[in-house]
């Protein structure tokens, strides 16, 4: 039943145009996910990963090549109109980034920028899209969140940005939330804080989450499903415990051993 | 262990006032009364979250800025009474690698000339034969090959960046190395293969290791060790194994909680573990003075407006007065073996 | 990696063929730049009799006499660049690397020795040494060295909070071997391009000085000088103008085409420096 899932990608494939020749960064991926599920994307850096996430969203950097299809609740992402992608684009489908620090303008102020999300995609006045964001603040667990409106983004540390970036991405309530290595730069305390926040907003909101990470132990942590990718190509998938207990390929492999090495439940020496 | 120890701390302070609009803002503690003790060949862990001063911490240690209080001792000398010079030859036995790997090494500078840069400074009377031979040798200890030489630092991924740093670093054949957070840039597999080579690195020089990180389960199998700062002050330090097995300070206990395990069976109970760490409702204590750590403690009380002193509590030293209590027992599996 | 954006060819050949002109030109040109010649005033340009460009009010050969002022106009120009660059590079570096109060000091004299006027300042060297070449570049070069020493305190100020910086000072390098060794290569960009806006900065100064009056001295010329005695001569030999005036366009908008270039190509960010 297409309708039930949020996100449906099939064959689709990136070609980047480079001075030396095409190259293929996203090579013939697949994968379904349902709403309330979190689908996990695993790779080391350079596999191909947050190309794939990009192109869903139709940013792809200008001269590549986008084949394929990636259906949102049903509607056609790959070579969809400009325009209806812009509709989409925070609305029905939104993306965290890595970097806390430069996804936000340090110029303007929290509350401008989360307001322009709501003036943007739902004709709110700017006051009420200003009480929507105090409301999505709290919802995200940032305190006193009426005075946060005013701040600006470098009077919050890094935890506290990435959750507004969290709130900013939550606002239009998306059918879909892409992550892209989410809590890379932040301490393990706030990364442990911001997953279980990610728990606790899908169970709540119900929305489909796509996270991408190159740690599996985060995965561990969140994920429903889990996909590999190496060098542009999903080599294996499937529910989460499977691929941990089971894993097929040697990128997982050895993804998996980084990570229980690293692990506090590790037992064995280095 | 004969003679003094290789480096010592002795309540460590350093503060800065941030530069008001007028005049000065009040001064702040990036570092308080903090003191550990590292011997040859050995191993400390110094951990924390970001504002916890373990950078600083680290630039302290290598007279790198300025301290405000107590001493820096390097095998019983201490280094503030060195004149600029004097300092600059004591560099030799007290090297760094760095957090952004790309960011350390010289755009502009070929691998080469990075490598025999320590060389330049320390050992003058080589010939420039014997620097390339010895840069060759470091390369190769490293597990890089003589093709790197030629190249430019941007053509290097980050992990062979970090490589090439530590090479750097053990050319001046030093006593001691500060790892100020190497691998918290890298991916999870080259993060393991860059601890392994710290390892054999220390195995094979005997040369001791500081370091400095946010996660403790990244340290645990490197050093012996640790120490865990918060806002500048020690809350816990002793044997790694005992930090793991039984943590006595909710801090320690809220980092480990917050280390993920690569097993989703585990994911629950991890999560249960950080939420009886959760703070309930903010609480009020008066702003000066008392445990740095009150306003995230989910075992606050009236007593910890009194600042607690470091105490030794079985192997370990903790700076909680409730350390040991049995209320401070996390409820579910023990974390490690 | 994006490949480096070439060089603009164009600009560079035009600016290589002209210094070549201006070097080669009176060396094999049969006339010189200073006999004047009754029987050859104001000739149009020719190829018969071999006055390219016609000769001016005292039958020079305007073409050498071009030549001649392109010479000294350059020659000027390259001296004070390098010579502000060099008093500029070394204030600035010190500044920005020292600090404190060395840096206080060092740039507090930089906005003291702004507020001193340029051409009262040329007026009272005149008077006091008479008026020479050499004069030129010491009063240009003095003055523009304050532009270049601002923005390399600021460039070693960024440069010093970069983690290679502090490796070096853990390597054991004294402040004088890093900023040697380290500071100044990776200054190497911006100075470039520095380099190649004063240039066309000091040709129009000196053209300004020579309107003025106080460039070079007669019969020796420069672009300014030519312009300025074109400029009362326009209505009836405006050759004396034009010519010099579009000569000296032509040098300003390839200086600054260059310029614009090796900021594009010394960009870390599209993959040069290497």
């Amino acid at each position: 039943m297409s309708a039930m899932l949020a996100l449906q990608v099939d064959g689709l494939s990136v070609t980047h145009a480079a001075a030396d020749g095409a190259r293929t960064v996203v090579s013939g991926v697949s994968f379904e996910l349902a709403r309330g599920r979190i689908l996990g994307i695993a790779g080391e850096s350079g596999c191909g990963k947050t190309q794939l996430l990009l192109a869903l969203l139709g940013l792809s950097p200008p001269g590549a090549q986008v084949s394929g299809s990636a259906l949102l609740s049903g509607r056609q992402l790959v070579g969809a109109d400009r325009r209806v992608l812009r509709s989409l684009r925070g609305n029905r489908i939104a993306m965290v980034f890595q970097d806390p620090m430069t996804a936000l303008n340090p110029y303007l102020t929290i509350g401008t920028q989360l307001a322009e999300v709501l003036q943007v995609h739902r004709g709110l006045s700017k006051s009420q899209a200003l009480l929507h964001s105090q409301h999505m603040l709290e919802a995200v667990g940032i305190d006193a969140p009426a005075r946060r409106l005013r701040q600006h983004p470098h009077e919050l540390s890094g935890g506290m940005r990435q959750r507004v970036l969290l709130a900013m991405a939550l606002l239009c309530e998306p059918d879909v939330l892409l992550a892209d290595e989410p809590t890379t730069a932040l301490d393990v305390t706030v990364q442990a804080q911001i997953l279980d926040l990610l728990l606790d907003l899908r169970e709540r909101l119900g929305m489909a989450v796509v996270l991408v990470t190159h740690d599996m132990g985060v995965l561990a942590q969140v994920a429903d499903d889990v996909a590999v990718m190496h060098a542009g190509v999903l080599v294996e998938q499937g529910p989460v415990q499977q691929l941990f207990d089971a894993p097929q390929s040697s990128a997982t492999q050895s993804l998996l051993a980084a990570a229980r090495q690293l692990s506090p439940t590790a037992q064995s020496l280095i | 262990m004969s003679g003094p120890l290789l480096l010592e701390a002795r309540d460590l302070a350093v503060h800065y006032r941030s530069p008001g609009l007028l005049r000065p803002g009040p001064p702040q503690a990036a570092l308080q009364g903090v003191s550990l003790q590292l011997d040859r060949g050995e191993a400390l862990a110094v951990v924390g979250e970001s504002g916890s001063g373990k950078s600083t911490l680290a630039r302290a240690l290598l007279r790198l800025e300025s301290i405000s209080a107590g001493q820096v001792l390097l095998r019983g000398e201490d280094l503030a009474i060195l004149s600029n010079e004097e300092l600059r030859a004591k560099r030799r036995d007290l090297q760094m690698i760095f957090q952004d790997p790309l960011a350390s090494l010289d755009p502009r500078m070929r691998i080469e000339q990075i490598l025999s840069q320590p060389l330049r400074v320390f050992e003058p009377q080589l010939t420039a034969a014997a620097r390339n031979a010895r840069a060759l040798q470091a390369l190769q200890q490293v597990g890089l090959d003589a093709s790197a030489l030629q190249r430019w630092p941007h053509q290097f991924s980050g992990g062979q960046a970090q490589r090439i740093g530590i090479a750097r670093a053990l050319l001046a054949q030093p006593a001691l190395l500060v790892c100020d957070e190497p691998v918290s840039a890298l991916d999870l597999p080259i993060r393991l293969q860059v601890l392994q080579l710290l390892a054999q690195q220390r195995e094979q020089a005997g040369v001791a290791l500081l370091f400095i990180a946010h996660d403790l389960a990244a340290v645990r199998f490197l050093c012996e060790r640790t120490l865990v700062l918060y806002r500048g002050q020690v809350m816990e330090q002793g044997p790694t194994a005992a930090l793991f097995k039984a943590p006595l300070h909710p801090y320690t206990q809220t980092l480990l909680a917050a280390s993920l395990p690569a097993d989703p069976r585990a994911a629950a109970a991890s999560r249960a573990r950080r939420r009886q760490l959760a703070v309930a409702a903010p609480v009020s204590l008066p702003s000066e003075g008392g445990c740095v750590f009150a306003a995230r403690c989910a075992f606050v009380q009236p007593q910890c407006a009194q600042t607690p002193l470091l105490r030794q509590v079985g192997e370990v030293q903790v700076a909680c007065h409730r350390a040991g209590e049995p209320a401070l027992q996390l409820r579910g599996s023990d974390i490690s073996s | 990696m994006n490949s480096t954006p070439p060089l603009p060819r164009w600009s560079l050949l035009l600016l290589l063929t002209i210094v070549v002109l201006a070097v080669v030109v009176p060396w094999i040109s049969p006339w010189t730049y200073y006999t004047p010649s009754w029987d050859e005033l104001d000739l149009e340009p020719t190829f018969a009799n071999g006055h390219w460009l016609g000769t001016d009010d005292l039958g020079r050969d305007l073409l050498v006499r071009l030549m001649w002022g392109c010479r000294i106009s350059l020659l000027v120009a390259v001296a004070a660049s390098l010579t502000s660059l060099f008093i500029g590079v070394l204030w600035g570096a010190t500044a920005g690397y020292a600090g404190g109060r060395v840096d206080a000091w060092l740039m507090r004299t930089v906005d003291v020795l702004y507020a001193v006027p340029f051409i009262p300042f040329v007026i009272v060297l005149t008077v006091l040494f008479g008026r020479n070449i050499v004069l030129l570049f010491v009063a240009i070069g003095a003055v523009s060295w304050l532009d270049t020493a601002r923005i390399v305190r600021g460039q070693t100020l960024a440069l010093r909070q970069r983690e290679f910086i502090t490796a070096a000072r853990v390597g054991g390098m004294s402040p004088a071997q890093i900023v040697r060794r380290h500071v100044l290569p990776n200054l190497a960009g911006i100075v470039a391009v520095y380099l190649t806006l004063t240039i066309p900065t000091v040709i129009l100064v000196e053209a300004f000085l020579g309107y003025l009056g106080l460039g070079a001295q007669a019969p020796l010329t420069s672009l300014g000088v030519m312009i300025a005695d074109g400029a009362a001569q326009l209505r009836s030999r405006p050759r004396l103008l034009i010519c010099p005036a579009l000569l000296l366009a032509l040098l300003v908008l390839c200086c600054n085409r260059l310029g614009d270039a090796l900021r594009d190509h010394f960009d870390p960010a599209s993959g040069g420096g290497a």
